[in-house]
């Protein structure tokens, strides 16, 4: 089952060469247990900010996220980084694999730190479901883009969270790579019920979503919302 | 980054440069003061004054001392003085220390006492009962005490002191009527100024010597002040060349991380049209104002740093420091300029060899470092060793070293770090993710080791010889070493002395007879050094006749005698080799009108700088027993003890005493000083060598912002990231000690024997600190340098590296 994320007049400033500098403003917003939501907006509009903010990577300088009820914004760093260890994935633009390790190492990471006893099983499993089985022993240097985004989602999904972020998943792939890594990120998704939340620029992956959140200069912009 | 490093390598340069060229010219004009002059020709009556001329006419300061021994007289008190008559610009370096009482405190005088005037130490005045403002007869002048002499610069290098002493004006001299032609006397000429200058005239006026005169340095006046001297300049030498290496490493670091940082841009700008050849002129404007600002920036840092430091502890130094020179200057910006090109331009030029095809693939060859480059590097780092030291055997030893060291570490940490790979990252406990991370970055640990290493070694070497150097000053003059001679002890008083001074509790270091003699013959042939030994046969030595081997000498061949032998005879090691003698030898003396024939049994070690009776030959009782024989013997007297040695005196008037306290006082003064200053270079370097290791940890820290967020997006605790990475960092740093222990044990040992003379040790307690003491200080380091690393929000550090 999903977890169910809401965010209450959350701003966002920082503090520029050129003074401060407002990212986000008033957003407020709630997203049910197993919905797919996109954000959406031009380039600078504020979506990574809100996806950092949404899954604590950051804190807001004002309003609340909760999370299942919980207000992250309270919880100390590390309270947060086992939230995340619990319950959420994480799929990249960049993909973010350590390059010291090997594809089978970069899954197995989140399950290590939860201290999961049958890492390396679970971590194979996974890499055999995104076609990579072959690839158990490869650095990401020696794998393809697509090959490294299909790593990052294994990852993303090893350890089975209820709340999985994706920014930009196909943002450094091209149109047939890009749609694989969509497929498998939505069937997995289906699997396992998780809740999603993507930045996307690409139409085809917001049409597949439940709903947009659509954010313009800082701003969430009122929007019907699209049934897929 | 480059521009740090720069001007960290120039600060370390100058800095230590600075120190050393002020403690260094310090030192030397503190030890001449020992002699009161850079030279002083030595001689028993007055030189030409043609001689003296012309040392002024190159500019020279020249002063005068003549002493003499003669009686000094206070009413029915007599007292035999050790008179010193000095000119008006004595001392021409150090100073006298003169007070107003016995009891007061000295101020320093950097002149005699004035004509009419005289000063006398404490125990004249106890002899004579007189007090400041009485007068002293002197031969036939009457001179008004005028203050007591409690110090002086040359006390050791003149004429041994065999009575208490009086200072007087030069001018006073003709009054007294003592000096008449034939008087016993010695004038002693001080000249100061340029080296050339000195080195120019002693040319001229050598030739002209007389046998009985001779020219002296501090060489010949101070052995043991010299050899101090000559170990703290090696050390200081050392020292330096220690923070060129180091601002070597340093610079090397950074070049690596502005050309991997620079090769995209490079490749960014040639798929813009710009040629290599344009792209050289612009890196090579870029270097050169680099350097330019890190020159400067270097030479502030570090005059900052060595005036603050000798500013807060030069006045424990009791020097007075000369300003620091330009060299110190030059140096700072020749070690830039030099590392710039021999480390920074090379692989710059290889980078504008980049393909511009990185700007599509990442992975396209870098092209930056190859083994030229490193070659380059290594050869500037020999010049500039060679510059500093001015030794190219001492700088060719370190660069071997450093590439012994150096590739031994490398391919060691790297086959360590390699093998054994686990699958898995062990991301539940920190110290498995330390393990983990220690070999996922092996090429970085490697490097880090490497540098951790270096400058643990370098760091451990320096602490050890700073440790053997103050240790074997300190064994030189240990306490309680003896400060009295006495000599000219008649046979019929020698068991009323041992009386004197046994009630009194002062132990002896044994009573010695000494027989006047002379070497003649040995097997029959004439004695005559070997070739290439000097050894002075045309005078009589002092034989000694003894029961058995006096406490501090130790036999190497041959064994001491039976009670009742007879012509046999033990020789002291250094003039064995200098006669070329071997057991079995049989030697013949002349002891007045005697020939005494005896057979060398046993050859002895000792250590003249001992302060006790020594002796060249000893023989059997029964072989010396009806020479006549005046005896010797020399104690320990605490500052403290009052009038004893008045006493003594009067007790036994024939007897004289030879005072060395204020000499031995003298030697561990200076020893003090250099220890002082070997401490003081030493935690410069200590904390050079750190701010190198900040520079390598730094060099490492992106990879690790960027393993630290993804670990922390994924879940880890800060505890978790910092725990592992302080792991990690102890380990390195366990390692690097280890390594550090050993190569620092090893190059110590070769520094000891080879360079500076001493004998080496092994060091068993640094087995244990080098290592710990380096887990600890990496592991500090670590924490400090990454604690940014963990604070950063994750997402800042993931959308930097997308």
């Amino acid at each position: 089952m999903g977890a169910s994320i809401g965010a209450g007049n959350l701003g966002k400033d920082v503090v520029t060469a050129v003074g401060g500098l407002r990212i986000l403003e008033g957003i407020s917003f709630e997203i049910n247990p197993g919905e797919a939501v996109a954000i959406v907006g031009a380039s600078g509009s504020g979506k990574s900010t809100l996806l950092g903010l949404l899954a604590g990577l950051d804190l807001p300088t004002a309003g609340s996220i909760r999370i299942d009820g919980i207000d992250i914004t309270t919880l100390d760093e590390d309270a947060r980084a086992r939230l995340r260890g619990r319950s959420v994935g994480f799929v990249f633009q960049s993909f973010q694999l350590l390059p010291g390790l090997t594809a089978l190492e970069n899954v197995m990471l989140p399950l290590e730190i939860r201290g999961d006893r049958d890492a390396a099983v679970r971590a194979r499993d996974f890499l055999g479901r995104v076609g990579l089985e072959e690839r158990l022993t490869h650095y990401p240097r020696q794998l393809s883009g697509g090959e490294q985004q299909r790593v990052a989602i294994a990852r993303a999904f090893a350890s089975q969270p209820r709340l999985l972020f994706a920014d930009e998943p196909t943002g450094n792939l091209d149109a047939v790579t890009g749609n694989r890594v969509i497929e498998l990120l939505f069937g997995l998704r289906a699997e396992q019920g998780a809740t999603l939340v993507l930045v996307t620029h690409d139409e085809r992956v917001a049409a597949r979503c439940d709903r947009r959140l659509v954010l313009e200069a800082g701003r969430l912009v009122d929007l019907p919302a699209i049934a897929s | 980054m480059l521009l740090a490093a720069l001007a960290l390598a120039v600060g370390i340069v100058t800095t230590l440069g600075m120190f050393v060229d002020r403690l260094q010219r310090a030192v030397e004009q503190r030890g001449a003061s020992f002699i009161a002059g850079d030279i002083v020709l030595r001689a028993p009556a007055e030189v030409p004054q043609a001689w003296i001329a012309s040392a002024r006419q190159e500019g020279l300061a020249d002063a005068l001392v003549l002493s003499f021994a003669t009686m000094a007289v206070a009413g029915d008190a007599m007292q035999l003085a050790s008179v010193k008559a000095v000119s008006e610009r004595y001392p021409l370096l150090g100073s006298l220390g003169v007070s107003a009482a016995p009891d007061a405190l000295a101020a320093k005088i950097s002149h005699g006492p004035p004509p009419g005037e005289l000063w006398a130490d404490t125990r004249l005045l106890q002899a004579l009962g007189v007090a400041v403002g009485d007068r002293i007869e002197v031969g036939t002048a009457a001179l008004r005490v005028s203050g007591v002499l409690v110090s002086e610069p040359d006390a050791g290098a003149s004429f041994v002191a065999f009575g208490p002493r009086l200072m007087m004006n030069m001018a006073d001299v003709p009054a007294t009527g003592v000096i008449q032609p034939g008087s016993r006397a010695q004038y002693s000429y001080a000249f100061t100024g340029a080296a050339g200058a000195i080195a120019r005239w002693r040319a001229a006026v050598e030739p002209g010597l007389l046998a009985s005169q001779r020219f002296l340095t501090v060489k010949d006046g101070q052995p043991r002040v010299a050899r101090a001297l000559d170990r703290a300049q090696s050390f200081l030498l050392l020292a330096g060349s220690v923070g060129v290496v180091l601002a070597g490493v340093a610079l090397a670091m950074a070049t690596r991380r502005y050309t991997r940082r620079h090769t995209g841009y490079v490749a960014i700008l040639k798929t813009l049209g710009l040629t290599a050849g344009a792209i050289r002129g612009l890196y090579g404007i870029n270097l050169l104002s680099l350097a330019v600002v890190g020159i400067v920036c270097g030479w502030l840092a570090g005059w900052l740093v060595q005036a603050g430091v000798l500013g807060l502890l030069g006045t424990l130094l009791e020097m007075t420091l000369p300003s620091p020179g330009i060299r110190p200057l030059l140096l700072g910006a020749g070690t830039g300029l030099i590392c710039l090109a021999g480390l920074a331009a090379p692989p710059v030029v290889a980078m504008s060899r980049a393909s511009p095809l990185r700007v599509l693939r990442q992975d396209v060859g870098e092209g930056a470092f190859g083994r030229g480059i490193y070659a380059s590097g290594l050869l500037s780092l020999g010049v500039l060793l060679w510059w500093y030291s001015g030794d190219l055997r001492l700088g060719l030893m370190v660069l071997a070293c450093l590439l012994l060291v150096g590739g031994i570490v490398w391919m060691g940490t790297r086959a360590l770090l390699r093998r054994a790979r686990v699958p898995g990252v062990r991301a539940n406990s920190a110290f498995r993710l330390a393990f983990g991370a220690l070999q996922r970055h092996a090429e970085l640990n490697a490097l880090q080791v490497l540098v951790f290493g270096l400058c643990l070694l370098l760091a451990l070497l320096m602490v050890l010889l700073r440790t053997a150097l103050l240790d074997d000053w300190q064994r030189q003059l240990p306490p309680r070493t003896p400060n009295h001679f006495l000599v000219n002890i008649a046979p019929y008083q020698v068991d009323d002395l041992k009386q004197f001074l046994t009630v009194r509790g002062l132990a002896t270091t044994g009573l010695f007879p000494m027989v006047p003699g002379r070497v003649l013959e040995v097997n029959g042939m004439p004695a005559r050094p070997q070739p290439g030994e000097e050894l002075n046969l045309d005078r009589d030595w002092n034989l000694a006749w003894a029961d058995a081997p006096p406490a501090d000498n130790r036999l190497v061949e041959g064994a001491w005698w039976a009670a009742d032998a007879q012509d046999e005879v033990s020789v002291e090691a250094g003039v064995a080799r200098s006669l070329g003698l071997k057991l079995g030898d049989r030697i013949a003396v002349q002891i007045g009108a005697d020939r005494i024939e005896a057979r060398l049994t046993s050859i002895r070690e000792l250590d003249w700088d001992s302060m006790r009776p020594n002796f060249f030959l000893i023989f059997p009782r029964r072989t010396l027993e009806k020479q006549a024989a005046m005896w010797l013997t020399s104690f320990y007297l605490p500052p403290a003890s009052g009038p004893v040695i008045n006493e003594l005196v009067r007790q036994f008037p024939t007897v004289s005493v030879i005072e060395m306290e204020s000499l031995l006082e003298q030697v561990r003064g200076i020893t003090r000083q250099l220890s002082l200053a070997v401490e003081l270079v030493l935690a410069l370097l200590l904390a050079a060598g750190a701010l190198v290791m900040v520079a390598s940890v730094q060099a490492g820290l992106e990879l690790r912002f960027r393993e630290s967020a993804v670990l922390r997006t994924l879940g880890a605790g800060r505890g978790l990231v910092l725990g592992s990475l302080v792991v990690e960092f102890a380990l390195l740093g366990l390692f690097a000690g280890l390594l550090a222990t050993a190569g620092a044990e090893a190059s110590a040992w070769f520094v000891q024997t080879r360079l500076m003379g001493l004998t080496p040790t092994l060091h068993t307690g640094i087995w244990a600190a080098g290592p710990i003491g380096g887990a600890i200080v990496c592991a500090l380091l670590g924490m400090v340098s990454c604690r940014r690393v963990v604070d950063t929000p994750p997402v800042v550090v993931l959308r930097e590296s997308a």
